[in-house]
């Protein structure tokens, strides 16, 4: 269970995050969506703990990720918006290296590898040195890098980006999997049709803020509209007019 | 302490797999102590050359006090017979000396005699060999001029109203010194160049490759990673910088510089103070290395500074070598210095100090651990992680 609490943020004159509050719960799934530049990376930044907030607070599962950041961190799988593999190690050796991270090791670790590496069907991959790897492929390591210690919450910054359709797929019906687990798994998008498909709960955020909250048919009625995309254009647009104001 | 380790290992794992960055870390290492000695030993080898200045001489036997006094100052007499035009501008021979048969009986009679010196000035060597012998039969005549007068009961100080007295200062010690000196500092720069590479992979490329933020959000201590970190570029500095101590000694053993009147070998147990010397060296310059390449903003900005950094060690060297000042206590309290003075004390022969190596291993690690714990502080900062 993620819990964010009146979260800001500045950089210089620009508020990036303004008074955001959400939460996830175990067992959904739950988007932030927003157009490029609404403050969701910065949101994402703030919950595992690289960016401190000006104010508010950050709770996983209780415990508050400013802090104890360790505690915390144990308890989140992370996919940031950068994939950040290193060229020279297999698939099998990041594997193991982040497993190691996590304080596993031994028999525990090498069971660990194999359940992830199936969550993708990156056989071929294994032992393969990262540099020279497709750009999905590459999502796929990150993806196993999130997931080796089985976290209880489940962080993800724009996790489509780039795969291709199968991929998707098997993203999709991992994360459906892992709600049914009873795990809690937040991710953030910009693209409608995965957020509508997949989540039991979405944020939508505009300007640092969130305009809406609710299950998609819930968005609809909110906006007055039929699908969630018109839903979506019409509860950012007062936001985005607003600052649009703003800045004349 | 597990995860310790593990950083280690990954490090380590991932800076030996770039073979082109690990060569380019350890070949100056190596390759520096035998290009420069190879170059002092070519220097000592025209030296010889000049000493031994070779003179035909033509009519040799007429003048046997004059070539007793030039074989006395380093010229080697070779009897010449043949055309000195042809054999001059031919560069088989220098310069020549011609004594006439009349020699010997016009001195006796205290006539002037006529000597001929052959040589092209327009070549460079003829002309600084017909200067060199000029000059000796130059003082040569004036030392028989004086005897002359002292005979005739004149003081030989009334034709010498001047004395000019030429004061060398590059004495056989003082080389010998600036030869230390700088095999010194080939030594001292190994530490730095040696990690160099993997200073920058592990910080700056880190940030730049994105890898350092999914490393951060694990449950992994700062100290733990900059630990990692940080005894992976050291081991580099430290292997380099043995390497260098090896291959000096090494090219030492091969090649002599005893003609610049300093022939310095460094015994086992010599190269083992050396580098016992310089490993607190090495970590204090990985700390360095790696706090800078945290802040620059890219990969090449950090080789930029880094190269820099790299020069360092020449200044306490060249204090030391142009102001030839003595080892003074306080010295030992300034890295890199410090480790200068110990060198010098043992590549001498005098051995190794033990209080001055205690102070500067103290002061050397008390140094580097400081930029450690700097170094795990920021690693978290937004400013680290993000750039900015």
């Amino acid at each position: 269970m993620i819990e964010l609490n009146g979260l800001s943020k500045r950089f210089g004159e620009v508020v990036a995050v303004d008074n955001l509050s959400l939460k996830a719960e175990d067992g959904k799934i739950t988007g932030l969506l927003g157009p490029n530049g609404a403050g969701k990376t910065t949101t994402l930044r703030m919950l595992y703990g690289l960016q401190k907030p000006d104010a508010g607070s950050v709770r996983v599962d209780g415990v508050d990720v400013h802090r104890d950041l360790v505690k915390a961190a144990e308890r989140m799988g992370i996919f940031p918006d950068t994939i950040g593999l290193y060229d020279r190690l297999t698939t099998r050796e990041h594997l193991r290296f982040y497993g190691e991270m996590h304080g596993m090791e031994g028999q525990q670790l090498e069971e660990a590898i194999q359940r992830t590496q199936g969550y993708f069907a990156m056989d071929d991959l294994l032992d393969r040195r990262c540099k020279g790897f497709s750009h999905g492929q590459q999502m796929k390591v990150a993806l196993s890098r999130a997931l080796i210690h089985h976290p209880r919450n489940l962080i993800l910054d724009e996790p489509t980006n780039g795969l291709d359709v199968m991929s998707i797929r098997l993203l999709r019906d991992l994360l459906s999997r892992l709600r049914d687990e009873g795990q809690c798994v937040l991710f953030s998008s910009h693209v409608m049709q995965e957020v509508s498909v997949l989540c039991d709960h979405i944020y939508i955020m505009a300007n640092g803020k969130v305009v809406a909250d609710g299950d998609p048919s819930q968005l609809c009625e909110q906006a007055g509209e039929e699908n969630l995309e018109d839903a979506f254009v019409a509860l950012i647009r007062s936001e985005v007019e607003l600052q649009e104001e703003r800045a004349r | 302490m597990s995860r310790f380790k593990a950083v280690l290992k990954k490090e380590l794992v991932d800076s030996i797999r770039d073979r082109r960055a690990l060569m380019v870390a350890m070949l100056p290492a190596i390759l520096g102590p035998v290009f420069m000695i190879l170059m002092l030993s070519s220097a000592a080898e025209t030296r010889r050359q000049t000493e031994d200045l070779p003179l035909g001489v033509m009519g040799r036997e007429h003048a046997p006090d004059l070539m007793a006094y030039l074989e006395d100052n380093g010229i080697a007499l070779e009897d010449f017979e043949g055309d000195p035009k042809a054999e001059i501008q031919g560069k088989n021979i220098n310069v020549i000396l011609s004594v006439p048969a009349e020699y010997g009986e016009k001195f006796a009679d205290f006539e002037p005699v006529t000597v001929e010196l052959f040589a092209d000035e327009s070549l460079e060597k003829s002309d600084n060999a017909l200067r060199r012998v000029n000059r000796l039969i130059t003082t040569y005549n004036q030392n028989i001029g004086r005897y002359r007068l002292m005979l005739r009961g004149v003081s030989p100080t009334a034709v010498t109203p001047l004395n000019i007295e030429v004061r060398d200062f590059s004495t056989r010690t003082s080389r010998a010194g600036q030869i230390l000196a700088t095999l010194q500092l080939l030594m001292l720069m190994a530490a730095f160049f040696g990690g160099a590479g993997v200073a920058i992979d592990t910080t700056a490329g880190e940030r730049e490759r994105s890898s350092l933020e999914p490393l951060l959000v694990h449950p992994v201590s700062s100290l733990a990673i900059m630990g990692g970190k940080w005894i992976t570029v050291a081991v580099y500095a430290t292997l380099a910088s043995l390497m260098a101590v090896v291959s000096t000694a090494f090219t030492l053993d091969m090649i002599s510089l005893e003609a610049l009147g300093v022939d310095p070998k460094l015994t086992p147990s010599m190269q083992m103070a050396i580098f016992a010397a310089m490993i607190p060296m090495a970590f204090l310059a990985s700390s360095a290395q790696m706090l800078v390449s945290l802040f620059a903003k890219t990969f090449k900005e950090a080789q930029t500074y880094l190269g820099m950094l790299t020069l360092l060690p020449a200044l306490p060297v060249m204090f030391t070598m142009f102001r030839d000042v003595k080892t003074a206590a306080w010295m030992y309290s300034v890295p890199i210095m410090g480790q200068q003075q110990l060198m010098t004390s043992v590549m001498r022969g005098e051995g190794m100090p033990a209080l001055g190596f205690a102070t500067a291993a103290l002061v050397t690690t008390a140094a580097a651990i400081l930029l450690f714990v700097v170094l795990t502080r920021l690693l978290r900062s937004e400013r680290v992680v993000y750039g900015g």
